[in-house]
């Protein structure tokens, strides 16, 4: 049928227009691909590598050797002893593993399972340090060689302490060696760490069962372990993102498609009519007519879903060396594939369908005769926009004219913004927590925790220092935990404030932080259940005050109060907070860190932030002017007669501009001002809905610098599709239009 | 006897208002003639145009064409009728946009069973040397020629025309009248031409006069002139 090339032509006539909305089509294709399929591929090769790698089901630390036949007996559970030593060397610490044979066993990528004298080193750490295979890298004087790259199952969030936010390899890697390097190097090992895997019926007796035999100083589950549900966290997140964020971007470009559909229909009524005048049936036309859509669907998807899984390998390859996870299998999603493929064309092929019925449902005369005589008795008639001046009152009345139109543009920038101020907002938040925590409430610039509780007499404490003691609690009904510190009564190392700045003072009564009171939605006043991690001994206690800490589930009260409340001796401490680097010996020591060298991980790994949040900036910044671009090029389509008329009456074009899209101005400050709230809402629920059965909290905060950057970027956009337009209104020639009317 | 018309009525509803645009309107056409129909605006020129074409259907009243009752046809057989019985020309030329002067011709060729060549009457309408370009580009002239040779293209029984000189300046409009003429002369199509201008019911062998939805007058033309001849 030689009317079928009727489409194609037409969509090269209105190429810019047509262009934008395949665009539109592709860039939600684009998105569904490009997360759907790296996805795909990282879930399957993580589930693949923690099957086949056998992940630990959790891991504890004791202070004496355990008896694993005995546990193995009594429990049921495999267990493995990993050899653990940690060394810091030049600002970098290394976290020594013995390689272990059941759990947690290694995936080594390149080169091979380490002999005596080699090491194995964690794929992050050995990037950022530019070490080749047979390299060598000296611990503690020792050389060793490093013979390959070693994927961990239980280390795939390669973070040195569980409250980092950010992996930092510049500062902090693992290594595997051999046991027997292991010995020789640290032949005191100050405490023995424990991997196990299987299910325990009664994790609380078993923990209580270690502790009361060999002193249980920690204990993980897997679900309590950030460098494993950080990994789950995050891709369930992105998960989450993928399909709303395709969808959207689908119906609005659907919805675009609709009244470009119903433009075009409406400015080829009289062809339409003379088709069926010459024979041709209602199916023929509208064979012919569906191919808009078909073209759109096809040119658009297929782009898309080529630039998906094209860039699909890089964010798969990020995501990979982001989580540190070997690539064991290569995916090939076809139903991610197909859904990308299918999702646009049921939206664009119903949205074409509906702009068509309508039309349909006229006789061939009106079809001849044309719509837009019959359009023109429903114009808005509304005595409210007579008290204007001229000019305004046309462009109040052509906003309500396409009232629909003007929504989509609002909802449009509403999506923009969001998506902006998400990803400033992630960097935001983070330098907040930073600054908040670590700079205003953490006055300390050492931390240790030691491996026992207990008055250590043989540590002389300066004034630089205070004792700390800390405990882990599950939250009874809920599948979270909460660290209770015993801090000194007028800490200097410790500083919490309220919602108001007001500083709260340290007493026998337990302040919480607001992330945490966030999630239990708990108040002042209210009362928390909670339960020992190592024994089954519940408490129940009052919460006294919220703090205004930005990350962490955790509360605070006086050491003293602490120590009676959970049966502590007076004086015990576990930890040390300190202004001086303190010489302890190694023994002691179950873990240190220092406050500089944390701020500094977090900052440089925020930094790294920047690129995503470019990438996000870019494609809302495009998002909005495509919108905008398209929707007001069908205004100036629509009424190029109106324009040539203004213009022969003497209107400048600004003026006809003001008349014709001035209210876009106001969809898009709507759409922005709406948008910045909006986003606030959705981050807050995206960060509950992947954080609300894990020890994870973090408060977002909306930064003005945020708002404004975000508004500088859309307004950009904004003002670069108006200029657009504007030149094509300035192309509009009343002589043409004349022409057009009468030869 | 071609085309017979019994008592044609067609009502318009307009709110509570009722405008009967034709008012049993009888009259009968033979084939192979010219014909105008003339009157004053709202007269039921357009709506006798649309009905007979098979675009509208009448309320009450039958028309016969080459003894087929088009005015019982469903919208199927309305189509048909369309494709193999008539070609239209409308006042402002309606061609398809997105096609070359070629492939507007064509699209209407390859509806019909028994087609001309369209080069052959592209070269008799004289706008061969334009096949290749599009509607736009194109006089208002040069596009009504393109509308009758598609109209002609499918050589139907009969041709409507709807005000086909009304957005063309004199010359074009001759030329325009002389075509149809050829046309009428060489493939004994019946042609039947809607317009304003009294001069052109000189050239039709009989002229249907519309006034209020009612046929005022059929009159016979005995002295009939050639296109050529018409001037006003």
């Amino acid at each position: 049928m030689l009317i079928k090339k009727i489409p194609l032509r037409v969509m090269k006539r209105e190429f810019l227009q047509f262009f934008s909305i395949i665009m539109l089509i592709a860039i939600a294709s684009m998105t569904y691909t490009l997360f759907a399929v790296s996805m795909e591929d990282i879930d399957v090769n993580y589930k693949m590598f923690i099957k086949d790698y056998v992940q630990e089901d959790g891991y504890f630390i004791t202070s004496q050797n355990i008896d694993k036949k005995l546990l193995k007996e009594k429990f049921g559970v495999e267990l493995e002893e990993r050899l653990f030593y940690e060394v810091q060397e030049n600002g970098i610490t290394l976290r020594i593993f013995s390689i272990s044979d059941r759990i947690n066993k290694p995936y080594i990528e390149a080169g091979k399972k380490p002999q005596d004298g080699e090491v194995l080193l964690d794929p992050s750490f050995f990037k950022a340090h530019q070490y080749h295979t047979n390299d060598s890298i000296t611990i503690l004087n020792k050389k060793f060689t490093v013979s390959g790259i070693g994927y961990l199952p239980d280390y795939i969030y390669i973070i040195k302490n569980d409250q980092d936010i950010l992996p930092d390899p510049k500062h902090f890697g693992v290594v595997l060696m051999t046991e027997n390097d292991m010995k020789k190097l640290f032949p005191v090992l100050p405490v023995h760490y424990y991997s196990y895997k299987g299910r325990l019926n009664n994790i609380e007796y078993f923990k209580s069962f270690i502790n009361s035999n060999w002193h249980l100083l920690k204990f993980v589950e897997k679900s309590e372990n950030p460098r494993i549900i950080y990994t789950e966290m995050k891709l369930e997140n992105a998960k989450r993102m993928t399909l709303p964020l395709s969808l959207f971007i689908i119906l609005v470009s659907s919805f675009i498609l609709f009244i470009v559909m119903r433009r075009i229909i409406n400015t080829m009524h009289a062809e339409i009519g003379t088709l069926y005048s010459m024979g041709y049936t209602q199916k023929d036309v509208f064979r012919v007519f569906m191919r808009f859509p078909l073209y759109i669907w096809l040119t658009g998807s297929i782009l898309g879903i080529l630039l998906g899984y094209f860039e699909a390998y890089p964010l798969s390859e990020f995501y990979r060396s982001y989580f540190t996870l070997p690539k064991l299998k290569n995916v090939l999603p076809w139903q991610h594939i197909f859904v990308a493929l299918a999702l646009p064309a049921v939206f664009i092929f119903i949205s074409g369908y509906l702009a068509l019925k309508n039309f349909f449902k006229l006789t061939i005369v009106q079809m001849l005769h044309g719509v837009d005589e019959i359009k023109f008795g429903k114009l808005p008639d509304i005595k409210f926009f007579d008290r204007f001046e001229f000019q305004t009152k046309i462009m109040l009345k052509y906003g309500y004219r396409h009232f629909a139109r003007e929504l989509v543009l609002a909802v449009g920038i509403i999506f923009s913004t969001i998506l902006m101020m998400y990803g400033m907002t992630a960097k935001d938040s983070i330098v907040v927590a930073i600054e908040r925590t670590y700079e205003k409430n953490f006055k300390y610039e050492y931390l240790y925790l030691l491996n026992s509780v207990s008055t250590h007499p043989e540590i002389k404490l300066t004034n630089q220092a205070e004792p700390y003691n800390v405990k882990s609690f599950d939250i009874e009904g809920r599948k979270l935990s909460i660290m209770i510190y015993g801090i000194k009564k007028d800490s200097q190392m410790i500083k919490l404030y309220d919602n108001k700045s007001n500083e709260i003072p340290i007493s026998n009564k337990l302040v919480i932080s607001r992330p945490l009171a966030n999630k239990l939605g708990l108040k002042e006043g209210d009362k928390i259940h909670i339960k020992s991690k190592f024994t089954d001994k519940k408490y129940t206690l009052k919460v006294y005050k919220i703090a205004d800490l930005p990350v962490g589930n955790s509360g605070y009260m006086d050491l003293e109060s602490f120590n009676k409340i959970f049966g502590y001796s007076r004086e015990e401490y576990i930890g040390i907070f300190s202004k001086e680097k303190l010489s302890l010996s190694n023994n002691l020591i179950f873990e240190s860190y220092s406050k500089s060298e944390l701020v500094n991980t977090i900052k440089a790994s925020a930094g790294d932030l920047s690129k995503t949040i470019e990438v996000m900036a870019l494609v809302a910044a495009i998002l909005a002017l495509l919108i905008v671009y398209v929707l007001s090029t069908l205004t100036v389509n629509e009424n190029k007669k109106n324009i040539g008329i203004l213009k022969m009456l003497g209107y400048r074009e600004g003026s006809i501009f003001k008349m014709m899209l001035g209210f876009n101005n106001f969809s898009f400050l709507a759409g922005f001002i709406i948008g910045v709230p909006l986003s606030k809402i959705t981050m807050d629920s995206l960060m509950n809905a992947a954080t609300k059965d894990i020890d994870f909290a973090m408060m977002l905060d909306v930064s003005t610098k945020s708002i404004f950057s975000t508004f500088a970027v859309l307004f950009f956009a904004f003002v670069v599709s108006r200029f657009l337009v504007r030149r094509k209104m300035a192309k509009v020639m009343p002589v043409e239009v004349l022409r057009e009317q009468v030869d | 006897m071609f085309v017979k018309a019994e008592k044609l009525s067609k009502i318009y509803r307009i709110g509570k208002n009722e405008i009967r645009a034709l008012n049993e309107v009888s009259f009968e056409l033979e084939r192979g003639k010219i014909y105008t129909v003339i009157g004053p605006s709202g007269s039921g020129k357009t709506t006798l145009f649309n009905i007979l074409g098979g675009l509208d259907r009448a309320e009450e009243g039958r028309i016969f064409v080459d003894g087929k009752e088009i005015t019982a046809m469903d919208q199927k057989k309305l189509s048909d009728y369309r494709r193999d019985y008539v070609g239209f020309v409308f006042q402002f030329y309606n061609l398809i946009n997105g096609l070359t002067v070629y492939e507007n011709v064509l699209s209407s060729a390859a509806l019909s069973k028994n087609p001309l060549d369209v080069d052959m009457v592209l070269e008799m309408m004289d706008v061969y040397s334009e096949k290749n370009k599009f509607p736009f580009e194109l006089s208002g002239g040069q596009q009504q020629r393109v509308a009758i040779a598609r109209a002609v293209v499918k050589n139907p029984a009969m041709i409507l025309c709807d005000e086909p000189t009304g957005a063309l300046d004199y010359e074009s409009s001759k030329l325009v009248l002389k075509l149809l003429e050829d046309v009428n002369k060489r493939f004994g199509t019946t042609i039947l031409i809607i317009t304003h201008n009294l001069a052109i019911s000189k050239m039709a062998d009989a002229t249907l006069r519309l006034r209020s939805g009612r046929l005022v007058e059929f009159s016979e033309n005995p002295q009939k002139i050639s296109a050529q001849e018409v001037s006003w």
